[in-house]
């Protein structure tokens, strides 16, 4: 699919004749992005940040200058004079608490799970319409992305681990609004930053209910789906491009 | 007697290229190598200035550092000048200045290999000298000097001013009063004054240099006085004869006498002698100075060089001035030298239709209310003209203009720019008149139309050789007109939106004239960055190529940066396209340029209609409001990598334009204006360039 896409993309920019838009007619880019997402929104797989945990307990191990990051691959085509479209490939990894039972439960009486620091890990491919300012020269200036994302995620134990804690993994649609600023320092070489808020379609049950009424797997579940919404709702953009042709 | 007549031959055929025909007057053009002066680059030039910068102990750390801004201020300053396309060099007026120049200067042979006199095309009465020895002589002084004689105390004043240095020690002072402690205290009128009485003295000296000059050459020393009248006159506009309405009538159309004033002022108010606040002194004084000096006369004469090249030149002046003025819109001003001219060449072309071109610049600018078309300050003889014209109205100036121009399309009817005129003054006229068909007698035998608000012009156009010819053109072009106000009203009418049938411009090749980059950084002292800025226009021929032959244009950049010595199709070329666009940029609304032919010759040498001005402008400066950058980025600390980075980097702004016009249809076909919010780069100007080109590709027009 995503060889198929870029074939498509590679054969269309050939076959079209110059007098196009895009730098110096050349309208085909890759972009490498780092997009730093604050961990106070989603922990890091450092586990720096234990949200809604014990705060006498964790404390010591919270930092709130950490990020996560969602290295991405894109490759855009600029359609028109200010419009782009193109796709994205990115790894999603970030921290989550898994919640464990050390005895297991016996039904009808109260019982007490405890926590574990799990890492988050998956990939994510997205399409995005791209919308530049009517004071830029696009590639080169201010922009505004629309993207669409599916995820694929599961939990894993740590960050190298590759068992999969989860039996399915966790596949939900994510949508994103970038704004931001494209500059070229040297020729065909592309800088831009900015920052992306998101919204990731995710059940909204850690929103809704009490976390007493959760049982450890309903925890681990739901806290899969809080740090993947905190992952997606406000990054950084930061990232380098190539205008190829 | 074979070699003879060979030689004869050669000779007649070889005379038109050289002498120029003042019945078919061609402008003057810049001629041979291009000059030092203009090929160099400027940094280069600056850097020598510094290393020639001599280190005088007495000198203050202020004057030091005013003399460096001199210099590059001047170099870049001049050099922007040279490439303006105002400068003349080579031409037959600039070789006719400099014999005159080496002439005056003979017992100064250092001077002598020092100065060098460019023309330029100015009707301002004005001569001025540079730091580095270049003299400039506007046409507007040529064309109002009385004999050579005058031209050499001239070319004397303004050695003296290269020779004391009075440019730079002038700018330096003026740095030197601008530093000082007590400038910000002074007002107004007392820093003019500290600014101004030291260039008065400088200008004194320059007078006394000039007279020493003089003396020493072998010119008369009688009339030499009269140059400071010349000066003294040089706003008032240049008419020796009497103006006689017969002028512009026929055996039937014969003006009323109510247009002709019975009395005018006759001279000219006596401007205050008090020059406390000029530049230069009163120039009665200054001939009192000179008078006084010469009181017992000397041997000597008028021409050293050559009478009838001065007288050549002079009238050369003229002619030119009548373009000039034509450019400026100075329509009074054109007629009134070309009916003076024509006393002296009666047949000549070029005056009649400079008088017709004059007239139809007149009629449209009063067609459209133009208030500043109004003559009310003229004197002396000349007032009969300008109250002639002035008691007219927009009608009646219309209708001479349309029977002078069509008098010169009789005599040339191939005159593109002529036809041009005509077609467009009728239609001007038809757009405010209904009836205006029905205004006009066609042949001498039709009946007369009762009831004219100005029943003379009904006989406007019956003297034609072929009357006929006349209102075919003329009824084709109301027809037009009728056709465009019938649509306009059904338009309105239906209130719809009516398709407009478009096609591509179809452009295969531009031509982009003399382009512009400035960058400019406000945080530091010395602000405009002329260097940095030269770099960029040295590439600039290469982006626009680049991006040309991205969108299969062809392209030609006439750009005076970038000239070497046999670049002369490329200064003359640029010297009229800028005539064409000072002018364009004139007119409120489209009227046809009184240098159309010489514009469409050039399109067609270049084999495009397609000229693109393009230009840039680059401002850096300090970013404001960095502490709330700071206490932001602590407040929100995930906005810091992206607000820290803003902490450290100036603020960047950046502005593109171009305007691109068809100089066929003088239509202005894209305007392309881009203000940026990023500090410019040179991939950002070209990715502009590209962009200008590819809008004006896809640009289309109405059918």
């Amino acid at each position: 699919m995503r060889l198929g896409c870029l074939i498509v993309f590679i054969l269309g920019a050939l076959s079209s004749q110059a007098q196009v838009p895009g730098f110096v007619g050349k309208r085909f880019s890759v972009f490498l992005d780092a997009n730093p997402s604050p961990a106070v929104f989603a922990q890091s797989p450092g586990n720096k940040l234990m949200v809604d945990l014990d705060a006498g307990t964790n404390m010591a191990t919270t930092n709130r200058f950490a990020f996560n990051t969602r290295p991405q691959v894109t490759a855009e085509y600029q359609l028109f004079k200010r419009h782009a479209i193109g796709v994205s490939y990115s790894r999603a990894s970030f921290g989550t608490t898994r919640g464990y039972y050390t005895s297991p439960p016996v039904e009808g009486q109260e019982y007490s799970y405890q926590y574990d620091p799990d890492v988050v890990k998956g990939d994510a491919l997205g399409l995005h319409l791209k919308f530049y300012y009517s004071t830029t020269v696009a590639p080169i200036g201010y922009y505004q992305t629309l993207s669409v994302y599916y995820t694929r995620l599961n939990t894993y134990d740590t960050k190298s681990s590759g068992a999969k804690q989860f039996r399915d993994d966790f596949k939900y649609p994510v949508v994103t609004m970038q704004m931001g600023r494209q500059s070229m320092p040297l020729k065909n070489l592309l800088v831009r930053a900015g920052f992306e808020f998101g919204w990731a379609f995710v059940p909204g049950n850690f929103l809704t209910e009490s976390e007493s009424d959760w049982n450890a797997d309903d925890f681990s579940g739901y806290k899969v789906h809080q740090s993947l919404m905190g992952y997606y709702l406000f990054n950084l953009t930061l990232g380098v491009g190539y205008v190829l042709f | 007697m074979r070699c003879i007549l060979t030689v004869a031959l050669v000779a007649l055929c070889c005379t038109p290229a050289f002498l120029q025909d003042f019945n078919h007057y061609r402008t003057v053009q810049s001629q041979g190598p291009v000059p030092k002066d203009f090929t160099d680059r400027s940094a280069a030039k600056y850097a020598q200035e510094l290393t020639n910068m001599t280190h005088d102990k007495e000198e203050t750390r202020r004057e030091r550092k005013g003399r460096k801004k001199f210099y590059l201020e001047s170099t870049f300053n001049l050099d922007e000048f040279l490439g303006s396309g105002n400068v003349l060099f080579n031409d037959e007026i600039s070789t006719y200045t400099n014999s005159v120049l080496q002439e005056v200067l003979k017992p100064y042979p250092a001077l002598q290999s020092k100065l060098r006199v460019y023309t330029v095309k100015s009707p301002v009465t004005n001569a001025f000298t540079t730091n580095n020895g270049i003299v400039f002589v506007n046409l507007g002084l040529l064309a109002r000097l009385e004999n050579e004689a005058q031209l050499a105390f001239v070319l004397g004043h303004e050695a003296t001013h290269y020779e004391k240095k009075h440019v730079i020690n002038s700018y330096v002072n003026n740095v030197v009063i601008e530093e000082s402690r007590d400038y910000r205290k002074l007002s107004s009128s007392d820093k003019a004054f500290a600014k101004s009485s030291y260039s008065r003295e400088l200008e004194t000296e320059a007078d006394q240099g000039a007279i020493d000059i003089y003396i020493r050459s072998a010119y008369s020393k009688d009339s030499v006085g009269s140059i400071f009248d010349v000066l003294r006159n040089g706003d008032h506009p240049i008419f020796w004869t009497r103006f006689d309405k017969r002028t512009f009538e026929s055996a039937r159309y014969i003006f009323p006498d109510t247009l002709v004033a019975k009395s005018v002022k006759s001279t000219y108010p006596q401007e205050d002698n008090d020059d406390e606040l000029s530049t230069h002194p009163d120039v009665r004084k200054r001939k009192r100075i000179v008078a006084r000096k010469f009181r017992d006369g000397g041997p000597g004469d008028l021409y050293r060089v050559s009478k009838t090249g001065f007288e050549k030149v002079r009238k050369m002046a003229r002619f030119e001035l009548c373009r000039l003025y034509l450019l400026e819109h100075l329509y009074f001003d054109a007629l009134a030298l070309a009916i003076s001219l024509q006393e002296q060449d009666p047949t000549s072309v070029y005056l009649k239709e400079t008088v017709a071109k004059a007239l139809y610049g007149l009629a449209k600018a009063k067609l459209a209310d133009d208030e500043y078309q109004r003559q009310e300050n003229w004197a002396s003889t000349e007032a009969y003209l300008a109250e002639f014209f002035s008691r007219q109205t927009a009608y009646e100036t219309s209708v001479t203009a349309m029977r002078e121009l069509n008098k010169c399309l009789e005599a040339a009817p191939e005159n593109k720019e002529i036809a041009l005129m005509l077609s467009d003054i009728i239609r001007s006229l038809a757009a405010e008149q209904d009836d205006l068909e029905e205004s006009f007698l066609r042949t001498a035998t039709e009946k007369e139309i009762p009831e004219l608000e100005y029943p003379y012009t009904q006989y406007a156009f019956l003297d034609f050789k072929d009357n006929d010819e006349f209102f075919e053109r003329f009824d084709k072009q109301i027809a037009i007109v009728r056709k465009e106000i019938a649509e306009s009203k059904k338009i309105t009418r239906k209130k719809k939106k009516i398709k407009v049938k478009e096609k591509p411009l179809d452009v295969n090749k531009i031509v982009v004239v003399n382009p512009i980059y400035k960058k400019i950084d406000t945080r530091k002292k010395q602000r405009v960055r002329h260097i940095e800025a030269e770099e960029v226009m040295l590439d600039i021929d290469e982006k626009i190529g680049v991006a040309a032959g991205r969108l299969d244009l062809s392209s030609e950049v006439i750009n005076p940066n970038n000239v070497t010595s046999g670049s002369i199709r490329t200064m003359q070329a640029n010297s009229i396209l800028n005539d064409w666009i000072d002018e364009q940029m004139r007119s409120e609304k489209l009227q046809v340029s009184p240098i159309y032919n010489e514009i469409t010759a050039l399109a067609d040498s270049y084999k495009t209609d397609h000229f693109v001005w393009m230009g840039g402008i680059s401002v850096t400066r300090k970013r404001r409001g960095k502490v709330w950058l700071v206490i932001a980025s602590a407040a929100a600390p995930p906005a810091a990598p992206l607000l820290i980075p803003l902490v450290f980097t100036p603020k960047g702004r950046s502005m593109y334009f171009s305007l691109v016009f068809n100089v066929r249809t003088q239509a202005l076909e894209v305007v392309d204006v881009r203000a940026m919010s990023v500090r410019d780069n040179a991939n950002i100007l070209q990715s502009n360039i590209y962009y200008t080109l590819l809008k004006l590709k896809k640009t289309k027009v109405k059918v």
